[in-house]
């Protein structure tokens, strides 16, 4: 499998879709911290800035959750996952690769470490971007506490590979990118109407435990939840993971 | 021990209630190149497409080189299945080298350019796969199912949509392929082409194997004949045995004689003088490819 993941790096590495996705994070941030520093700087006090910081003392982090905490980036990245993982079947290399593995499943698996490192260099460039835009539209953005940082970056990224197993899973079942994308943008958008609805017609509410929800929940202070945000969200990839694992071993690729 | 490299028994597959392959028994020897015909539909990919794990099969058994465990000998095999499978935005180069990389191969760098001067394509090398024509596709698709060195070739019909020149090209290349010990079983419905390179072919029609056979059994199975129309038969079958002819059969007034060596001349007269009129007398020769048509189902066959 060690080999698998180094060919899917190395056509991930090749491809212009992850410069694509990479390019329109770079746009979401610039726009976003551009937005921010317009607000900060036509006069707003701290009171009547209502996203979360200090606009006399930025931080990073403030900065980080205002871009991870939207639903537009596990979409963007989700798509971009779609399509890189989708075009093993619509070029039919599939064909190359399943002939020549003993278990199939292994492709799903070395799919989603690839889209992991791939995600996670995504993170690190958002980092670095935030707090370059940030210090270039809103002013000198104090770096504060690395750890806090880095968990907080952490957790974000996790949930959103919790997204890209969704991707895997429903691209190992649809074999379509266009399927699957559109899978992907419906369930992102229409969670919250979801879950909602389940809150008022059965009385469930399980918006806690929904990794999608908790993507615009997850907040730098709000620690007290973040193992039930791992818990559950360990538990939804996994469920991901080994139905796109079955998926790959049993279904035919005709 | 078999000196078969690949054995199916019973081999099955369903879709549903359509057996798309059906209690398939076939048989290819080492170092062959067997060739496998059949209508568009008749279940020549749904049968390689099992042989190569792309499909699970319903029924029946697979031995390949002498094993049913196939974990052992995937790595073995080299598969190309319908429309050969290439990142379009990637290279030529680039597309060898993924399958390099997924199977552990050293020294990529050499094995590609070794691949791409035997496919012809080592001037393209950095071209993307979506540039390329519909041969070079299939000579790139070929490459990569020899990456591995394998010693068993699928190839579902390569030559599809190929034009004269492209043809000849992988033509060229299996026969070298096979000089170097590499059994291939290739998939076709243009009969003409696999005449000139197969050994041994298996004829599929409707799922099942109507039949195996070698390329001496199939010169000797396609007759020619004498075709003679009478008035008389029971004259002709007399004059006949005159002549010493012995190998003929009849239906109704039409005799086929089997003896093309005869003088078709002397058959004639001797005819007519025996007081038989003959209304026409020619050479009649099924072709090979007349014989492939009646094994897959006839002309008219759905």
């Amino acid at each position: 499998m060690f080999n698998l993941i180094k060919a899917d790096l190395y056509r991930l590495f090749k491809t212009k879709s992850y410069y694509v996705v990479g390019a329109i994070l770079v746009f979401f941030i610039l726009t976003l911290m551009y937005s921010l520093g317009d607000m900060i700087n036509s006069g707003i006090t701290t009171e009547q800035f209502d996203y979360g910081f200090d606009i006399h003392n930025p931080q990073l982090i403030d900065l980080l959750y205002n871009v991870f905490m939207n639903t537009v980036l596990p979409m963007i990245i989700g798509i971009g996952a779609a399509m890189y993982v989708c075009t093993d079947y619509s070029s039919g290399y599939i064909k190359n690769i399943a002939s020549s593995v003993n278990n199939k499943a292994t492709i799903a698996l070395s799919k989603f470490i690839t889209m992991i490192i791939g995600v996670t260099i995504y993170f690190i460039l958002m980092i670095l971007l935030t707090y370059i835009l940030g210090t270039l539209f809103i002013g000198n953005v104090d770096i504060g506490d690395v750890g806090a940082i880095l968990q907080y970056t952490g957790m974000s990224l996790f949930l959103n590979l919790v997204i890209i197993a969704l991707v895997i899973l429903a691209a190992s079942f649809l074999r379509s990118s266009a399927a699957t994308i559109t899978l992907i943008v419906v369930v992102v958008m229409t969670a919250q109407l979801g879950y909602q609805a389940l809150d008022q017609f059965l009385g469930l509410d399980l918006a806690e435990y929904s990794p999608i929800m908790n993507i615009g929940l997850l907040t730098p202070a709000n620690t007290e939840l973040w193992g039930t945000m791992l818990i559950s969200g360990a538990v939804f990839m996994a469920i991901y993971i080994a139905g796109s694992l079955v998926a790959m071993e049993k279904k035919d690729i005709t | 021990m078999s000196n078969y490299i690949l054995e199916t028994d019973g081999l099955t597959k369903q879709f549903g209630k359509k057996k798309a392959v059906d209690k398939v028994d076939m048989h290819v020897k080492e170092g062959e190149i067997y060739g496998f015909i059949g209508r568009n539909g008749a279940g020549k990919t749904t049968f390689l497409k099992m042989i190569a794990n792309l499909l699970h099969k319903s029924d029946g058994e697979i031995k390949l080189f002498g094993s049913t465990d196939l974990s052992k000998s995937r790595h073995k095999i080299g598969v190309l299945i319908e429309n050969p499978g290439l990142y379009p935005a990637m290279s030529a180069y680039d597309n060898l080298k993924m399958k390099c990389m997924m199977l552990g191969i050293k020294d990529t760098d050499k094995k590609i350019k070794e691949l791409l001067e035997l496919v012809g394509l080592e001037k393209v090398a950095k071209k993307k796969t979506k540039n390329f024509s519909l041969g070079m596709k299939q000579r790139l698709g070929l490459a990569i199912t020899l990456i591995n060195d394998p010693q068993l070739l699928l190839l579902d019909e390569p030559i599809n949509g190929l034009d004269p020149q492209g043809i000849v090209e992988i033509r060229e290349i299996l026969l070298k392929l096979q000089e170097r010990g590499m059994t291939i079983i290739i998939s076709s419905h243009i009969l003409e082409e696999l005449g000139k390179i197969a050994n041994r072919y298996g004829v599929i029609a409707s799922g099942q194997l109507v039949k195996e056979l070698t390329r001496d059994q199939l010169e000797e199975l396609s007759k020619n004949s004498i075709q003679v129309v009478v008035d008389d038969v029971a004259e002709s079958v007399r004059v006949l045995k005159k002549l010493n002819i012995t190998e003929y059969e009849y239906h109704e007034n039409v005799f086929n004689i089997y003896d093309t060596e005869i003088d078709r001349a002397k058959l004639n007269s001797t005819l007519v003088v025996n007081g038989v009129l003959v209304s026409s007398i020619f050479e009649q020769n099924e072709s090979v490819e007349d014989m492939f048509i009646e094994m897959m189902g006839g002309a008219n066959y759905v």
